[in-house]
């Protein structure tokens, strides 16, 4: 989920070219909510505070995805969907600005006591999704956000 | 858009050379880890320097060392961007579809991060930055 919503934007945000997003984007988007799913369902046994990271970052990659999917729509959605969805697309900076700062405690909390070096701690993937939703929060959501329309009106 | 929209985009092109040193660090630490045994990784333990495994660490010190440095840097990200795609569908698509069952997430993630700074360049903290003022 949360790579979905990251690739998604970084296509989206400077690439421009539609088919990228219907091909890739909206199986990502499934995808994602399935694993998403499958983790929740079947790690019983792991620590409240990693399942809790977890959903905060699936929340986080949902608003972000969705703020996507929603500016491919026609303009005259935002008039008729109403408040809810306007929400959603206005949170996709402070959402990737989250999404940052669970990543930097994830890798804190779990990665950094094992090793000095990324590469054994194995927390590569952390830092990466770090940055990258540092960079998202900084950078905006791109032309397909609801941002994107709600300037254009 | 609101103040607080306002203040995380303010750093915007500062955040780009960022995340561009930090892509290129990453990288970096793979080349060196396959090239040159540091650290010591299990996993790059046999690898050679001409195979492709060693010819992808190649590309991943001398290209991710240019992303750190900013010199060159919509060129380097353009080769690793192709890099790890190429990575990606060799190395763990064969093993299953969904990236997080096949390990590919990093992958993808540094393919994706690439493909962005290839369009966006390297941002003010750059040596092309310096270059291109002179």
């Amino acid at each position: 989920m949360l790579i979905g919503g990251i690739a998604l934007r970084v296509m989206a945000f400077r690439t421009g070219w539609m088919p990228t997003f219907l091909l890739y984007g909206l199986p990502g988007l499934t995808l994602g909510l399935v694993a998403v799913v499958a983790a929740v369902r079947n790690e019983t046994d792991v620590p409240f505070r990693t399942l809790l990271l977890n959903i905060i970052g699936g929340v986080g990659a949902a608003l972000i995805a969705f703020s996507a999917v929603q500016g491919y729509r026609d303009l005259n959605f935002l008039s008729t969907e109403g408040v809810a969805l306007l929400i959603l697309g206005l949170f996709t900076r402070p959402a990737a600005f989250i999404l940052s700062g669970e990543m930097a405690v994830a890798y804190f909390m779990v990665h950094a006591p094992r090793s000095f070096y990324p590469l054994v701690n194995g927390g590569t993937l952390a830092i990466i999704y770090c940055f990258a939703c540092l960079y998202l929060s900084s950078a905006g959501a791109g032309p397909w956000s609801l941002d994107a329309q709600m300037k254009r009106n | 858009m609101n103040k607080f929209e306002k203040l995380l985009g303010s750093g915007e092109p500062y955040v780009l050379s960022i995340f561009r040193i930090m892509t290129g660090l990453l990288l970096f630490q793979y080349g060196v880890a396959k090239l040159f045994k540091f650290p010591a990784v299990p996993m790059f333990e046999k690898v050679e320097v001409l195979s492709l495994f060693g010819i992808a660490a190649i590309f991943e010190f001398i290209f991710g060392g240019l992303l750190i440095l900013g010199l060159f840097s919509r060129v380097a990200a353009f080769v690793l961007c192709g890099e790890m795609a190429f990575a990606y569908f060799i190395g763990h698509f064969p093993r299953g579809f969904i990236p997080l069952l096949n390990n590919g997430n990093t992958a993808i993630m540094f393919c994706f991060s690439c493909l962005l700074l290839a369009c966006a360049g390297g941002g003010p903290l750059s040596l092309d930055a310096i270059r291109d003022r002179k």
